[in-house]
């Protein structure tokens, strides 16, 4: 009989078997060798030669630039906890293994994300030892304290999944905590007793949440937090290689935006009916315009930290990585089962496309001009 | 004048294992024509075939006029999560160019004949399966094609929305609409279809109206669930 361990190593596995696959599927062996290796070997080069000479650029860089970056990463990704639809069956004769399975999955994503943090941290750590001349032991505790502060966004933002809060709800919280961890992150790099305080008070209030989460009975969020967690970077990843993924389920009743279905363009068309629907479905999607507005806030901050004559070249790849994106999901779009339904002719798609971008990049367009000007003048 | 000319040598999803063989069908203007067969007989890989969103098929697929004026309501319902109801319709009425007027008569009508009229500017994954199925076939109906393609439209409706369906169906193949009906609701089918094709295994081993196909299966009094019993033993 499958014990509670091997039903979870089982999951494991077959997680790993579909992650696989799933890069398998978007990076074929050609762009592996063409361009995944190439950048890969660019890259270490680049890295090693960080820590053989020191670059003018990082001396010009302020030291507290590396806070934000820390803080996006700590805020990105998110806890597994391997709870499946059909468990519900399986786990009524056996209501223990619920909170045991969750306990392994949440073991488990601290484990992965201790890894990742790690290499985070390792791939930084030139920048830190150059700007706040870390000893030894100061960055080894560093990479505690960077883990130890993962794990607690990891927990709120699990907090904020269960409590179902829209990214406008999200977004105060989280405010709230990158300005309180701006302070902590630059406190602890810079004196080792603040890093040691701050880790201990972070190693306390652990446990509570993990009990808190590994108790929770909330099988129904579990799955669909699962289900959604799962396909988070797969999805991402097929989209970009431009293939059709089935997005998470949608609990809303109503758009907060057009709530009354109010038309975008007065003409009614094939192509004007195609732009607003796509625009409509991307405005309304929280997730697409998280990401997108992470790609601004990055080229905005980039925008600041990079030497006055980078600016501009800054700005353009911002609004370049924009409009790739946009069309990214442009092609998503398209390959929906319901637009091809329709029988839109290319020059319908066309015609729509040139005013969906055009609509879809002008607020990217008129905040980065601003951001310049601001810079010129 | 046929509406649709089916003539598939065969089809499937690769070239080595062909799900459907030697199919030859047509649709009249004002029939309606059901496909009836056992799951994994080869009926959606047929509408499929019709819908040229299949990978491989050897024959040929024509239809009277363009192939824009078909409407395809499937199985399961599709829709776009971040748009509303109503504008799956405003979409539907710019692809076809309806007239602005008459689009929001018919479209109100339909909705309120479906009783969604309430849930017009709701997002259509908050709907139950029936609901959402009942959009596909609002949207069919504003449409107005010359051919509908349903597939299994029965399955999810409440019996006030399957009354309304059947009506619907009858009032469009009297107004000289062609519909091919995909169903395993076998006493709707009888009484509603003009012709019936049962399909078993990936081959078309009936096409005739009941009378037709009674006289086939050799039962003169039979039920089309008697019948379509006894020509899949046949076919063994």
């Amino acid at each position: 009989m499958m014990t509670c361990n091997q039903l979870f190593i089982d999951r494991v596995k077959r997680e790993w078997r579909y992650q696989i696959s799933v890069w398998r599927t978007a990076v074929d062996w050609t762009v592996a060798l063409y361009v995944v290796l190439p950048i890969v070997t660019v890259f270490l080069y680049f890295y090693i030669s960080l820590w053989q000479t020191i670059p003018a650029w990082m001396g010009i860089l302020p030291a507290d630039a590396v806070i934000p970056v820390l803080l996006l990463f700590f805020v990105s990704g998110n806890l597994r906890l391997f709870i499946q639809e059909g468990d519900l069956l399986v786990f009524l004769s056996r209501p223990e293994w619920f909170s045991a399975i969750r306990k392994r999955g949440l073991l488990y994503s601290m484990g992965v994300h201790f890894l990742g943090t790690l290499l985070f941290v390792i791939l930084l750590m030139p920048f830190l030892l150059y700007h706040f001349e870390l000893g030894p032991i100061h960055a080894a505790a560093f990479i505690i304290f960077a883990s130890m502060s993962k794990f607690l966004f990891l927990f709120v933002g699990e907090w904020l999944e269960i409590r179902r809060y829209s990214l406008w709800k999200k977004g105060p919280v989280y405010a709230v905590m990158f300005a309180v961890f701006f302070a902590v992150i630059h406190l602890s790099l810079n004196a080792f007793v603040w890093m040691t305080m701050f880790t201990l008070a972070g190693g306390m209030a652990l446990p509570g949440m993990f009990q808190w989460r590994s108790h929770l009975h909330a099988f129904s969020y579990d799955q669909q937090l699962e289900r959604r967690h799962r396909t988070k970077y797969s999805s991402l990843i097929l989209g970009v290689a431009g293939m059709k993924t089935s997005s998470a389920e949608t609990i809303r009743k109503s758009p907060l935006i057009f709530p009354k279905s109010g038309r975008l363009f007065r003409n009614r068309n094939p192509y004007n009916g195609l732009a607003e629907a796509f625009i409509k479905s991307q405005v309304r999607n929280g997730k697409k315009l998280f990401y997108l507005a992470q790609i601004l806030g990055i080229t905005l901050y980039a925008a600041i930290v990079v030497p006055p004559g980078l600016t501009g070249l800054m700005l353009v790849a911002g609004l370049g990585m924009w409009i790739y994106m946009i069309h990214t999901y442009w092609r998503s779009f398209l390959q929906s089962s319901t637009i091809r339904l329709f029988p839109f002719l290319p020059s319908d798609r066309k015609r729509a496309w040139n005013r969906a971008i055009m609509i879809a990049t002008l607020p990217a367009a008129v905040t980065l001009a601003l951001v310049w000007a601001g810079f010129i003048l | 004048m046929e509406q649709l000319r089916v003539h598939i040598k065969q089809a499937g999803y690769d070239t080595s294992s062909p799900v459907i063989r030697d199919i030859r069908f047509a649709i009249r203007p004002g029939e309606i024509v059901g496909l009836i067969g056992a799951n994994g007989a080869g009926k959606s890989t047929l509408i499929k075939s019709i819908l040229n969103v299949i990978d491989y098929l050897e024959g040929d697929v024509s239809f009277q006029g363009k192939q824009e004026t078909l409407a395809y309501v499937p199985e399961q319902p599709i829709y776009l999560e971040d748009l509303t109801l109503w504008e799956h319709l405003e979409l539907a009425a710019s692809v076809y160019q309806l007239e602005q007027e008459q689009f929001r008569q018919n479209a109100d009508r339909l909705l309120l004949l479906f009783d969604l009229q309430d849930k017009k500017h709701r997002l259509p994954s908050s709907f139950s399966k029936g609901m959402q199925q009942k959009m596909m076939l609002v949207i069919a109906f504003l449409i107005r094609p010359a051919l509908y393609v349903v597939d299994e439209p029965f399955i999810g409706l409440d019996p006030k929305a399957t009354r309304i369906l059947i009506q619907r169906l009858e009032q469009e193949r009297d107004h000289g609409a062609g519909i091919l009906l995909s169903t395993h609701v076998l006493d709707t089918a009888e009484k509603l279809c003009d012709r019936l094709l049962v399909i078993d295994r990936g081959r078309l081993i009936a096409d005739g109206t009941l009378e037709e196909l009674r006289l086939q299966s050799g039962l003169a009094e039979g039920s089309l669930t008697d019948i379509y019993h006894r020509l899949l033993e046949r076919s063994i």
